[in-house]
């Protein structure tokens, strides 16, 4: 009778361990710079351009949505190996998610009562949430092949870890051809949307990622 | 971290770059600990917990590569073993059948061992097709490896494993043995 563990020590051979950051050059980055070209040629960046850069709106909605994706990708880290655990980076997206609400609601109470309607809504909701998806999803297609040639154990964290950060990235480059520039319209649309990706993420994770 | 933790992030990371030596330290280490886990848990259903540690094996050695050493060692074989217990806990839930994969075959010995004791094997065999039967005598009473086995009946492994695993289920139901179905 052979001990199964003799067949696995004779089918050793020699790997190169894997990290999430160099998958993410392979399948992530290349995901980034597809919806990064795709959307400035079927949208094109903000028509205000050069000028545009002056704007801390700008700068606010590209900085929050980054930092979110940081916090996503903390948490799609971890979650890619056994043992890890996503709930740091998840927790620190949740909260920054809950700052930035809190940053909308106030600058919806200080703003004029006539304007308020103006700052929630904005002039592109319509495009704005179809949008953020849409540039999102390859960014998630390729941080979910990440997670697949990793071994996430708790796949409906890691999806939605995975969501989350696809939607803040694909919410900092739509940004760039956005000329929204309300706090509360960042922190209502952009987010509304990235939560969207970031439960497409969950409800994938358990069937894309088994193993 | 503990001592041992560190000395198997080590002996883990010689086996990534191909140490057998290394390796079989590891593994062994890992099973005893995983049949103390599977053990613990499933201890109404130790055929399942024998089943599991080599399927955990199996998925250690799968997944070797995203093993990094700023980890506890233990911290990861505990995530891919809750996972395959996870695993098992949704498939038996569902009542699904389990489709023939590779990872069965792993633990084929240990059917193969129950259902061997069981009936007259030369009777059994008989019974069989001869390339099943051919595969079980020499995998399973001889003790080859499937690959030698392969070698010596001129076939491929994968085809020798599945001959073998196929033939000792109709052995199985030939005997009116349901035990020696996996569930």
């Amino acid at each position: 009778m052979t001990d199964p563990l003799d067949d696995l020590v004779d089918a050793l051979e020699p790997v190169r361990p894997v990290r999430p950051a160099n998958l993410a050059l392979r399948f992530v980055f290349p995901a980034l710079l597809l919806s990064a070209a795709g959307m400035a040629i079927l949208i094109g960046v903000r028509p205000d351009m050069p000028g545009a850069l002056a704007l801390p709106s700008f700068w606010v909605k590209l900085a929050a949505m980054l930092a979110i994706a940081g916090a996503g990708w903390f948490a799609l880290a971890a979650a890619s190996r056994p043992g890890g655990s996503p709930a740091p980076g998840l927790i620190a997206g949740g909260v920054l998610v809950g700052i930035l609400l809190l940053a909308g609601l106030a600058n919806l109470l200080l703003a004029e009562p006539g304007n308020r309607m103006d700052a929630l809504m904005g002039h592109s909701v319509q495009q704005c949430l179809p949008r953020v998806i849409l540039v999102a999803l390859p960014v998630l297609a390729g941080s979910l092949i990440l997670l697949r040639r990793m071994a996430p154990t708790r796949l409906h964290l890691a999806g939605l870890a995975a969501g989350l950060f696809a939607g803040a990235a694909g919410a900092a480059v739509y940004s760039v051809s956005c000329t929204e520039s309300s706090l509360t319209f960042l922190a209502v649309w952009y987010q509304l949307a990235m939560l969207a990706v970031a439960a497409i993420g969950a409800l994938a994770g358990p069937r894309l990622l088994r193993w | 971290m503990s001592r041992t933790d560190v000395t198997l992030a080590a002996l883990m990371l010689l086996a990534q770059s191909g140490d057998r030596q290394a390796y079989r330290a590891v593994l062994e280490t890992a099973r005893v600990r995983l049949v103390g886990y599977f053990r613990r848990r499933l201890s109404a259903d130790p055929g399942s917990a024998e089943d599991l540690v080599q399927d955990t094996l199996m998925a250690v050695h799968e997944k070797r590569a995203t093993f990094d050493p700023s980890l506890s060692f233990g911290a990861w074989l505990h995530g891919i073993a809750r996972y395959k217990l996870i695993d098992h806990y949704r498939r038996h839930k569902r009542r699904e059948t389990i489709p023939l994969g590779e990872d069965d075959f792993a633990a084929d010995t240990d059917d193969a061992a129950a259902t061997l004791a069981r009936i007259d094997v030369e009777a059994m065999l008989a019974r069989l097709p001869a390339k099943q039967a051919a595969a079980i005598r020499l995998i399973h009473l001889e003790g080859h490896t499937a690959r030698e086995a392969a070698d010596r009946l001129g076939a491929n492994e994968s085809a020798v494993k599945v001959s073998a695993h196929r033939g000792l289920k109709a052995a199985a139901a030939n005997a009116g043995a349901s035990e020696g179905e996996r569930s």
